[in-house]
C-alpha cells in the first residue's frame, strides 16, 4: 500500500539545526510554542521532541479536527535518558529511591501517551520499535491500521534522542564498556512526523511505502528487496543506503538492469548519524526538493533490510 | 501492583491458508479494537470510557453482540484506579452478569508480556471450555460492579467467546475478541 503524505513536521539535527561531530543533541526544543507548562512539564525529552514534530506536521497538513487521526510512534531507543535515570537512582540509593514519574515515562509508548493527552485524541495509538529500522516499522504500522479499517489518516512520528552526557554518566555508574560503545555510535537526535492517509493530499508531498525484509546478507541482498517488493525505479531515481558501504558497492555494480543509475546511489554515512535519523532526514530533504521525483532509502541492520520508497 | 515476568506468543495465520492445509486452528481471533483515553499518563478516567471504546470497537470488528460474550479476561491489575475504571466499563457493556477473570493474580503483571500471556490463556479457555479462578481475590470491591469468576473456576458454554483487555501507560487501550473457529460450524 502506498501512503499519501498530507503533512510533514521536523525537529532534527541536519534539518532544523546543523550536524555536529560525534554525538549530537539539539540546542533548542521550542516546546513552549506548542504545549502549555502544565502539560509539558511531565514530558521526557523524546516526548518533547515528538510533540513539536507532531504539532508541526498537523499544522502543515492543515488539520483542525483530529477526530479519526490515529497515532503511530516509532523509536529505537525510547526515552533513553529516563531509563538511564532509573538505573542511576537504583544504583545511588541501593534501590531505596525511585521517582514514580520515571517509570511511566520510561516505556516506549510514553510519547504516544503524552501526544494523545495533549491533542485530546481518542483514536487508536500504536508504538513500534525495530532498532534502526524503526522508521520503516512505523510506516508499516500505519499501513496495518489502514488495512484493518481503523483509520483513514495517521500521524506517524519517528525519531530518537541523543545526549552528549550519556557516556559520562555511564562511566560514573561503572559501565565503562557501555559508555565507550555509546560514545562510538555518534548518535544524532531528531524527530520527524508525517501525516499520512489513504486518500491523496492536496500539498503535493507525494506518496511513500515501506517494508522490512529478513534476509541472509544485507550486503548482497539489497537487490532482492527491490525485486521482492516489485519496486521498479524510474529514470533518475535516487538511492540512499544507510550505514552500509558494501550495499552501495553492490547497487552501483548492478547497472541499469533494475533501473538503477550508479551515479545516483550514495551512502548516508556517519555524518547522518544513526540509520533512523538518516532515513527521515533524507526523506524530508527529498520532499522539499524539486529536482528528484523518486527516492529509495535502504537501511540494513543485522539480518534485515528496510526500505522506504518515496515518489512525487 | 505485583510484577511478574514471562511472555506469551500466538501464531496467527490467515484462516483460508490454515484450512487449505487441513489443519485445525486452536481458536479464531474475531476482531480487535483500540482507543486512547486522552486523560492521564498513569490514571484511567473513572468511568472507563476509553476501555469501553476499545471493547466496543473490538466487538464491532468481530461482529459479535455483547450478549454473545462468555467471559472477560480483564486487564485487572489489582490496583484501585484500574480495576474500578475497567469494571465500570465492563458493567456498562455487558451488565453485572459477565464473569470476569484476571491472570495477574496468578502470574503477576508481566508488563509488555501481559497481553500475550492473557491472549494465550483466553485461547486455552476456549479450547477447554473452562476459565480458572481469580487468584488472591474472592469478592469484588464495592466500586467494581462485576461478577468475578468464583473459586474453583467456571465451566463455559460450548462455543465460548472471550474478550481480552490490555491497557497501557498513557491511556493506550486494546481489546481482543477470541472464539472457536467459525468453520467448525
Amino acid at each position: 500500500m502506498r501512503l499519501n503524505i498530507h503533512g510533514i513536521g521536523t525537529l532534527s539535527l541536519g534539518l532544523d539545526e546543523p550536524f555536529v561531530q560525534g554525538t549530537g543533541s539539539l540546542q533548542t526544543i521550542p516546546i513552549g510554542d506548542y504545549a502549555k507548562p502544565g502539560l509539558r512539564r511531565k514530558f521526557g525529552r523524546l516526548a518533547t521532541m515528538f510533540y513539536v514534530a507532531a504539532s508541526r506536521a498537523i499544522e502543515n497538513a492543515r488539520i483542525e479536527d483530529l477526530d479519526g487521526l490515529a497515532i503511530v510512534t516509532s523509536t529505537a531507543l525510547g526515552e533513553a535518558t529516563v531509563s538511564l535515570n532509573i538505573v542511576a537512582q537504583i544504583h545511588e540509593s541501593r534501590g531505596k529511591v525511585l521517582s514514580p514519574r520515571l517509570v511511566p515515562n520510561s516505556v516506549h509508548n510514553s510519547p504516544a501517551g503524552h501526544l494523545t493527552i495533549g491533542k485530546r485524541n481518542h483514536c487508536p495509538s500504536v508504538t513500534v520499535s525495530q532498532g534502526w529500522l524503526s522508521a520503516e516499522a512505523g510506516l508499516m504500522a500505519a499501513e496495518d491500521l489502514f488495512h484493518a479499517g481503523l483509520a483513514e489518516k495517521a500521524l506517524v512520528v519517528f525519531g530518537d534522542e541523543a545526549d552528549t552526557s550519556w557516556p559520562g554518566r555511564l562511566e560514573e555508574l561503572g559501565a565503562t564498556q557501555w559508555a565507550r560503545s555509546v560514545a562510538s555510535e555518534s548518535f544524532q537526535e531528531g524527530a520527524v512526523a508525517l501525516v499520512v492517509g489513504r486518500e491523496p493530499g492536496g500539498l503535493g508531498l507525494g506518496t511513500v511505502s515501506a517494508g522490512v525484509e529478513r534476509i541472509g546478507s544485507p550486503r548482497n541482498d539489497m537487490v532482492s528487496v527491490l525485486e521482492k517488493n516489485k519496486i521498479k525505479l524510474g529514470l533518475g531515481a535516487e538511492i540512499r543506503v544507510r550505514s552500509s558501504a558494501g550495499g552501495v558497492d553492490v547497487l552501483k555494480g548492478i547497472g541499469n538492469g533494475l533501473g538503477i543509475d550508479p551515479d545516483r546511489v550514495c551512502l548516508d554515512g556517519p555524518g547522518l548519524g544513526s540509520a533512523q535519523a538518516g532515513a527521515f532526514i533524507a526523506l524530508k530533504q527529498c520532499i522539499e526538493r524539486t529536482d528528484s521525483e523518486e527516492l529509495l532509502l535502504l537501511g540494513a541492520e543485522m539480518d534485515e533490510i528496510g526500505f522506504v520508497h518515496w515518489m512525487r | 501492583l505485583t510484577l511478574g515476568e514471562g511472555a506469551g506468543f500466538l501464531l496467527l495465520e490467515p484462516m483460508d491458508e490454515v484450512l487449505d492445509t487441513g489443519r485445525r486452528p486452536l481458536a479464531e481471533l474475531y476482531g480487535f479494537g483500540m482507543s486512547s483515553d486522552a486523560h492521564h499518563m498513569t490514571a484511567p478516567p473513572e468511568d472507563g470510557r476509553g476501555a469501553e471504546q476499545a471493547m466496543a470497537n473490538a466487538l464491532e470488528m468481530a461482529d459479535v453482540n455483547p450478549e454473545r460474550v462468555t467471559y472477560v479476561n480483564a486487564h485487572g491489575t489489582g490496583t484501585r484506579l484500574n480495576d474500578a475504571s475497567e469494571a465500570s466499563a465492563i458493567n456498562r457493556l455487558f451488565g453485572l452478569r459477565m464473569p470476569v477473570m484476571s491472570c495477574k493474580g496468578l502470574v503477576g503483571h508481566t508488563l509488555g508480556g501481559a497481553g500475550g500471556i492473557e491472549a494465550v490463556v483466553s485461547v486455552i479457555s476456549i479450547q477447554q471450555q473452562r476459565v480458572f479462578e481469580n487468584i488472591g481475590v474472592s469478592t469484588a470491591a464495592d466500586d467494581c460492579p462485576v461478577s468475578i469468576v468464583p473459586a474453583g473456576g467456571l465451566d463455559l458454554s460450548e462455543r465460548p467467546v472471550v474478550v481480552s483487555n490490555s491497557f497501557a501507560f498513557g491511556g493506550n487501550n486494546c481489546s481482543l475478541v477470541f472464539g472457536a473457529t467459525h468453520e467448525a460450524d
